[in-house]
This record gives C-alpha cells, structure tokens and sequence, in this order.
C-alpha cells in the first residue's frame, strides 16, 4: 500500500511536470521533504550526484528515492512510473503532436507554463542557496545574515562568474568544487 | 526473431545514450546524432530533431520522450518500448550503487566536507540555469508576475507546486489566445 502512494507521486510527477530535469527538481524536492523521504541537504546532494552521474537528471533522482524508500524495486519501478504517462501520450498523440504544438490555445499554454516553471525554479535556487551558503542546519529566510558562511559564500561567487564565463560541463564545477572543499573548508 | 533482434539492438542503442548524457536533456542530441544517423543510418538527422524538439512538449523527462518517439518511429510500441527502458536503465544502474555507497559512507566526516562545496556549485549552477529561462520565458509584465507569484505561492508552501504548474497553463490559455492565435 505505501508502495503505491509512493509510486503514484512519481505517476503525478511524471504526468504534470513540463520542462525536463530543472523543472522536475523543485517539485520532487517538495514531495520528497514533505513526506521525509530526504533532509534538504540530503535533497541537494542528489541534485548533483544526479547532474555529474549519467542518464537524465530526473530519472536519476527517481532511482535514488524509490532506492531509499523501497530498495531495488524501488529504484526500478519509480523511474519506470516516471516516464510512463508521457510514453502514453507520445503513442497516442505522436502523429497529431506537431498539429497539436501548433495549435493557439496549447502555444498560449506554453507561455503559461513556462514562467511558473521559472518561478518554481527559483524556488530551488533559494532553498539551495539557503543549505549551502550558511553554517549548521541552514538558514532562515526571515533572518538573512544569521550563521552565514562567508567562505561559501566567496566561493559561489567565484563559480557563478567561471560557470557564466565558460559554460563547461556541469561535471566539471561539481569536480572541482569537491576538491576545493576538501582542500579548504 | 529477427525483428527481436532488431529491437535488442535499439535497446542497445539507446542505453548507451542513456551512458553518454551527462547531466540531461540537451546533452544527447549530439549523441543520437551520433549513434542513429551517422554510425547505423537508421534515421535522419531531420526526424531525429523533429522528434526532439516534439518531446520537449510532452510532460515528463525529455530525455525518454525523445527516445521513445524514435523507438516508435522506427518500429512502433515494441521499438517505444524498448527505446525508453534503454534509456533509463545505465541511471538505475549506475545511481542504485551510488545510493547504496552514499548510504554506507554519505555519514563520514571527509565526504560531508566534500559534499559542502558542492552544494556550493550546485546553487552556482542552479543559478545559472535560471537566468537564462529566464531571459528565454519571461518576456512581459503578465509573465512576470506569474513567475513571482509561482514562486511565492510554493516557497511559502501555499500551493502544491504540481496545481501551480496547472493553474499557470490554464492561466497562458486565457491570457495569450488571442496573442499567440493572430
């Protein structure tokens, strides 16, 4: 049974997210706390061993909760779940999708559509922001200044301004801030 | 037997693009190139990037929707089928081990130093990717305020980010119709 509502989560995930990986990562993140399946900093671990790990970004976080939660079967059956509702559609719609896409009213949606998804994404941003640049458990909203880390703070800021200058591969900041860490912090 | 055969090496195919995307979506568009077009001429470039750029607009993960319309393109459900499991199957490999060692040493002092740093750069790289759909989704006052009001809703735990996502699809239909339609 809890099987089930596990796997029906990731069947909703799958069915109503729009915009690949980025997208899917705030709205895993909010069922994966609310039903306390990850900490938050656990949660911005997957991030990136799911974006320097191969295969898509969602279905790797699929694998490593239903792991967690219910071992192999787990792993197999949530990204299984995951991507089951748009194979459905794909099928069906395939032939009629690029009438479809064209059409004003699905176009309008897109719009729609993808500024919340910025907005949910944004979300992300600040909830890692919050883990990752203050002391402890993290930081509180209300209270900005409160147990910051002022090194990992000069640090985001140095990789932020390399990863706009030189857009490499994600692998590669993750790599390299590994070491930096172990070196420095 | 032939068609299994067929359908094996498809999976084949397909789990090793599954290997080469590092990271996402946008990674294996080189990669099929690669493995469908050049290397085994079971497809043209052109369709390839038809059906990519067809699965962006389906719910879900990018990366299996694309490759299940080229598996059923090339020979319907069984070819879907085994396109999308080829896919996915080096992540649920490959991440079961890791879950597994993150299980057993994710506790230890010297992985957690590690892991700080990290999560450093993910924000970095979380960061980065948001402006950037930004400048390509937020174009206007209407969808700017969508997006703000997406984001407070959900950060202050308001509403389920999945009934966001629907209300601001509903909310483009009423509001660009008439925009997107002339």
């Amino acid at each position: 049974m809890k099987l089930i509502f596990f796997l029906f989560e990731f069947l909703k995930i799958g069915l109503f997210t729009y915009g690949g990986g980025l997208a899917m990562i705030p709205i895993l993140r909010d069922i994966s706390i609310e039903n306390a399946w990850l900490t938050d900093s656990h949660f911005t671990d997957l991030i990136a061993i799911s974006q320097s790990t191969p295969g898509p970004i969602a279905i790797n976080m699929a694998t490593y909760i239903g792991y967690r939660e219910f071992g192999v079967l787990g792993a197999l059956l949530a990204s299984i779940v995951i991507i089951a509702p748009a194979f459905i559609l794909a099928i069906l719609l395939g032939k009629f999708l690029s009438k479809f896409n064209r059409h004003p009213a699905v176009q309008a949606a897109f719009v729609g559509l993808k500024a919340t998804v910025i907005g949910l994404v944004g979300t992300s941003v600040l909830q890692v922001a919050l883990v990752s640049l203050y002391h402890g458990d993290g930081g509180v909203i209300y209270r900005p200044l409160e147990g910051i880390d002022l090194k990992a703070l000069l640090m985001f800021g140095v990789f932020y301004l390399l990863i706009r200058k030189y857009q490499k591969h994600p692998l590669f900041y993750i790599a390299m801030g590994g070491v930096i860490s172990l070196v420095f912090f | 037997m032939d068609f299994l055969k067929k359908l094996l090496k498809l999976y084949m195919i397909f789990f090793k693009v599954g290997i080469l995307t590092i990271g996402g979506g946008y990674a294996m568009l080189p990669i099929l190139e690669r493995e469908l077009a050049e290397d085994k001429n079971l497809l043209d470039m052109e369709s390839i990037l038809e059906s990519y750029s067809l699965s962006q607009t389906l719910p879900g993960v990018v990366a299996s929707n694309a490759s299940t319309m080229i598996g059923y393109k090339l020979y319907g459900i069984p070819g879907a089928v085994a396109a999308a499991l080829g896919v996915i199957t080096p992540s649920i490999i490959i991440i079961t081990f890791i879950a597994i060692a993150y299980k057993r040493i994710g506790h230890l002092e010297v992985v957690q130093k590690i892991f700080r740093g990290i999560r450093v750069v993910v924000l970095a790289l979380l960061l980065d990717s948001f402006t950037r759909l930004f400048k390509m989704a937020v174009f206007d006052k209407k969808t700017f305020a969508v997006m703000v009001l997406a984001f407070g809703v959900v950060f202050f735990d308001l509403v389920s980010p999945l009934l966001v996502i629907v209300i601001g699809a509903f909310f483009g239909i009423y509001a660009y119709r008439e925009r997107v339609g002339s």
